[in-house]
């Protein structure tokens, strides 16, 4: 089989969605292939912050500039994927305080709005704050709900005209007399191998770039750097709070929809896949986390999670045009004598916009094509209707109509309607995060679904206090009647667990033992899954 | 420790103990339960306070779930304070104003007893009250005493003693059975301590169960305040109603963060607890009449929610004569204003079915129950006499002459 385009953009991560987004908006036709669901990469094992900035503006003010440029956009374009919470930035006993002097400063440089606020009022209003923290500044952080935005460039592509591709990897890019001609994709699921003629490839796989560059020959040198991020049960704070001090490991909270987050660790990896949670990273983070939440060994926490920061470095042989210390962009024609081959590298989930405005650019250039970047003013998702919302809340209650909202966006009406119709539907399938049979339904007819994970991250079932305890086996009955989810039911169940299980691991203690044990009672006992074959 | 903590939110584990103990829950799906309003909503009430299922306001505060729950969540504090977060976003129907504010009802049928109790036996009010107010037609109406237990108390003075308690009698006792708190005092008295009383307002426990939580703290600060000197003096506060004592123990420190709500805590007691302790202590007076009485007992929910077992049952099975027979059989459905609402009035009575089978598989028609609400909702599903079980003490002392 045989498809083709103008350009295949090779990953679905936010760069990658941002860039087909951007393409499409433009009248370039352009399909994005991605090996596994949409958001598989980093894109889904981020902080979920939308910096300000703040905490780049001492060491690096071109990257703290690009922030609060493109937070500003974003809350603009994307509202309903932004929590527009707000963030802290608070010096503690033994801080340097000439170091919030010069961030003070380099703030105002910078164009970022830091306001000194009462330490008093602080504590108050988020009384799991320690009572040393000596100063407080208020920055315009934000939490970014990252699959809400992926979502949001792939459905406003589609509408453009744009295709994705899931569950297939480029395994090949062609070339013929020093120009790309095509990729070779093979579908992960069915084993079936498939091209896509193309005149460019963006190669838009973040921590995977250099394995990609390396298909045409080429070194893209890509440093892979995991971070470990912990996930607490509820939101300890209202606002983000990032310690004032240069940035380190595990010093930024940030409160996002249910739970709140706390990270980062850092730490220099061989793979792209190395991204397993591991206990002693848990104990390193749980210790500086302390110091700003002295409570913090009685929060509950649900899992730990880990992602693949790609910090591009230019290596020996080529040097990029580095369009900002962030991230770069790569013209391989001009580098390598490769035509059609571009690399979008580093960079910050903030900043996806400006890098795929950037890649997007120089693909229209080099494609003759001559029009502009509009995803800076077109709304990414359009607002829900009151009147929608209204409906909505009769049948899934106030928080469930509206998350499920956010979530679905346009297609929350069709999802009302079902609900309305049968009150079967209006079942709440995952009580931890509020998503009803109808929206687990509606999103297991989707084309791009294929296992429960796939369901878990469009809906967020699975992902509350019980991870999956309860909403796995109640959606898998559900699917039921689907011919596509007619393989094993034990493996889908399996897999979907162990995913799970790979983030409890290293934090089995307290209340999430207890609530291993009752998983374990379920899955093992009950259902008598170690037994089954 | 910061507040949401307290509540216990994290200890949740998802395991629906909590909703299959809701009496609710298990006879009408008009319920989201006690997990999904209760630990599930609260995670996303610390984003957005307003996220409340409006189902809400079909949980009963009969606090089943918070018995029954394995990990010590205080699920029906969340609840009655969503249910607050609610009602002062959409307001409470006039209907649940006046049924919350049972001061007020029970201040304007004393001034004509008579007639209030006839008018509610009528049945054309009955209806009429049913189309405008939504009152159930069905549900037998409290009776209003021709005397308030206050002024019962001031023509009845207990002699003067050394060893003092003070009475919180709540608005039952006080409006509708003021010969229950009549026989604490004479049982007190006989052995040999002397009951204060002041007249208190109403413990808020009605009202916080409609969500009407301002007003409820009203009261509550002005129950403190009344009984500040009786907590500072190091008083004992006894009551014979299960929620007002619930309200003191626990409510009052739980929902409204008062002062002294946990001095006050340690110093509220049920009557029956008092006089297991003076048993214990060899003080209490043994000198029964034999009375030939065989009754079955309901365990009201709040009792069980104080946790302080049934401590009656222990005084009564002192007195010769007497068979009590433990209903065991559930909350009685009624909970205080729930039942006398037009749309609840079946799912009240759904739930009381087991427990009025009990009585009458048992072949019972007398029943003791410390409620005034159960002793309602009992005597409506069965027929039954139902008493307060310090009115058997009083007889079996030789003090009364309630029991028929
Ligand atoms: C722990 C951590 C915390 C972070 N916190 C923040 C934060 O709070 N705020 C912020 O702005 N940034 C944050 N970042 C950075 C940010 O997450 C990343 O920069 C961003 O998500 C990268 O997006 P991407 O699209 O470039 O890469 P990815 O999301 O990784 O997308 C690349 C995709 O390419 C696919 N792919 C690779 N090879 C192939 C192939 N051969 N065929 C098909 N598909 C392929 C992969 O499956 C992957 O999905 C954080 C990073 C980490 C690790
Ligand atoms: S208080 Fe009673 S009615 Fe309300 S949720 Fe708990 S068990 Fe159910
Ligand atoms: S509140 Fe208690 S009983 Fe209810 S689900 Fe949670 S742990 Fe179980």
């Amino acid at each position: 089989m045989t498809d083709k385009a103008q350009v295949v953009i090779i990953g679905g991560g936010a760069t990658g969605t941002g860039i087909l987004r951007d393409l499409a908006l433009r009248g370039i036709s352009a399909v994005l292939v991605e090996q596994g669901d949409l958001a598989h990469g980093t894109s889904s094992r981020f902080h979920g912050l939308l910096h300000s900035g703040g905490r780049y503006a001492v060491k690096d003010k071109e990257a703290a500039r690009e922030c609060i440029e493109e937070n500003l956009i974003l809350c603009r374009i994307a509202p309903s994927c932004i929590e527009p919470i707000g963030g802290l930035f608070v010096e503690m006993q033994g801080d340097d305080p000439e170091y919030t002097e010069k961030w003070v400063s380099a703030c105002a440089e910078a164009g970022i709005n830091a306001e000194e606020t009462d330490v008093q009022e602080v504590l108050k209003s988020n009384p799991a704050l320690s009572s040393n923290i000596t100063r407080a500044f208020k920055v315009p952080d934000c939490a970014v709900d990252g699959f809400r935005i992926l979502w949001g460039n792939v459905n406003s592509a589609r509408k453009h005209g744009a295709k994705v591709i899931t569950y297939s990897k480029v395994t090949k890019i062609h070339q013929e007399n020093g120009s790309v001609t095509g990729v070779e994709l093979l579908n992960k699921l069915t084993g079936e191998k498939k091209t896509i003629e193309c005149e460019m490839v963006v190669n838009a796989a973040g921590a995977w770039a250099g394995e990609v560059a390396a298909m045409v020959g080429l070194e893209v040198n890509v440093i892979k750097d995991k971070g470990t991020l912990l996930a607490f049960n509820h939101r300890m704070m209202n606002k983000i709070v990032n310690r004032l001090r240069p940035p380190g490991d595990g010093d930024i909270f940030v409160p996002h929809g249910t739970i709140t987050i706390l990270g980062t660790t850092s730490q220099t990896v061989d793979s792209a896949d190395a991204n397993k949670p591991e206990r002693q990273e848990v104990l390193d983070l749980l210790k500086i986390g302390k110091e700003m939440v002295p409570e913090i060994e009685n929060f509950r926490l649900v899992r730990a999670f880990a992602g693949v920061r790609p910090l591009y470095q230019p290596g020996s042989s080529a040097t990029g045009r580095s369009v900002s210390r962030g991230f770069a962009l790569l013209d391989h024609q001009q580098m390598d004598g490769l035509n059609g081959f571009v690399s979008i590298v580093g960079g910050k989930f903030t900043t996806f916009r400006l890098m795929a405005e950037r890649t997007a650019d120089l693909v229209a250039e080099k494609l003759a094509v001559d029009a502009p970047c509009r995803t800076a003013q077109e709304p990414l998702t359009d607002p829900v209707p009151e009147e929608l919302l209204k409906r909505g809340k009769k049948v899934f209650g106030i928080p469930g109509a509206k998350k499920a909202a956010e979530r679905l966006g346009d297609d929350f009406a069709r999802v009302i309607e079902e609900a309305e119709q049968n009150a079967e539907k209006r079942q709440v399938f995952c009580e931890c995060e509020m998503v009803s049979r109808a929206e687990i339904d509606f999103v297991a007819r989707d084309e791009d679904c294929h296992t429960l994970g796939d369901i878990r991250r469009k809906t967020r079932m699975g992902m509350g206090t019980c991870q999956g305890t309860f909403c796995g086996y109640r959606t898998l009955g559900a699917l039921n009647k689907y011919e596509k989810f007619a393989r094993s039911h034990r493996e889908y169940l399996s897999v979907f667990l162990q995913k799970r299980w790979k983030g409890i691991r290293p934090v089995l203690w307290g209340q999430q033992l207890r609530e291993a044990q009752l998983a374990l009672g379920i899955y093992c006992s009950l259902f008598g899954m170690e037994r089954m074959k | 420790m910061n507040k949401t903590n307290e509540l216990a939110l994290d200890n949740c584990i998802k395991c629906s103990i909590c909703v299959t103990h809701c009496p609710v829950a298990k006879v009408t799906d008009k319920f989201a339960g006690p997990k999904q309003n209760g630990p599930d909503l609260e995670r996303f009430r610390l984003e957005e306070p307003l996220a409340v299922h409006p189902s809400i306001e079909y949980c009963s505060n009969c606090k089943n779930c918070e018995v029954a729950c394995p990990s010590g969540v205080s699920i029906s504090t969340m609840n009655c304070r969503a249910k607050g977060e609610y009602v002062a976003k959409n307001g409470a129907p006039l209907r649940d104003r006046l049924l919350a504010n049972v001061e007020l009802m029970g201040d304007f049928a004393r001034l004509m007893p008579g007639l209030v109790n006839w008018g509610g036996k009528v049945k054309l009010f009955r209806e009429l009250a049913e189309r405008i107010f939504n009152i159930s037609a069905d549900m037998t109406l409290p009776q209003y005493a021709s005397k308030t237990f206050y002024e019962l108390y001031r023509e009845n003075k207990p002699p003067v003693s050394a060893k003092k308690v003070v009475y919180f009698p709540g608005c039952y006792v006080t409006y509708n059975t003021p010969e229950v708190g009549l026989a604490l005092v004479k049982v007190m008295a006989h052995n040999g301590v002397e009951v204060l009383v002041e007249e208190f307002n109403c413990c808020g426990v009605p009202l916080i169960a409609n969500g009407l939580l301002a007003d409820a703290k009203n009261n509550a600060r002005n129950n403190m305040r009344k009984l500040e000197k009786y907590i500072d003096a190091g008083y004992q506060i006894v009551t014979s109603c299960p929620s007002c004592n619930l309200a003191l123990r626990r409510e009052y420190g739980e929902l409204f963060d008062m002062e002294k709500a946990h001095r006050l805590a340690e110093q509220v007691i049920d009557v029956f607890e008092y006089l297991q302790v003076l048993a214990e202590n060899g003080e209490l007076k043994t000198d029964f009449k034999h009375l030939s009485l065989t009754v079955g007992y309901h365990q009201p929910c709040h009792l069980k929610a104080v946790g302080c077992g049934v401590p009656s049952k222990g005084i009564l099975d002192l007195v010769p004569g007497v068979e009590v027979n433990d209903l065991d059989a559930g909350c009685c459905g009624l909970s205080g204003s729930y039942g006398f609402k037009k749309e609840k009035y079946a799912i009240s009575q759904e739930i009381g079915r087991q427990l009025f089978q009990a009585v009458k598989k048992k072949g019972l028609n007398r029943v003791i129950t410390e409620c005034g609400m159960c002793q309602l909702q009992i005597h409506h599903g069965t027929g039954a006499e139902v008493y307060h079980p310090i009115q058997v003490l009083a007889e079996a002392y030789g003090l009364g002459s309630d029991i028929k």
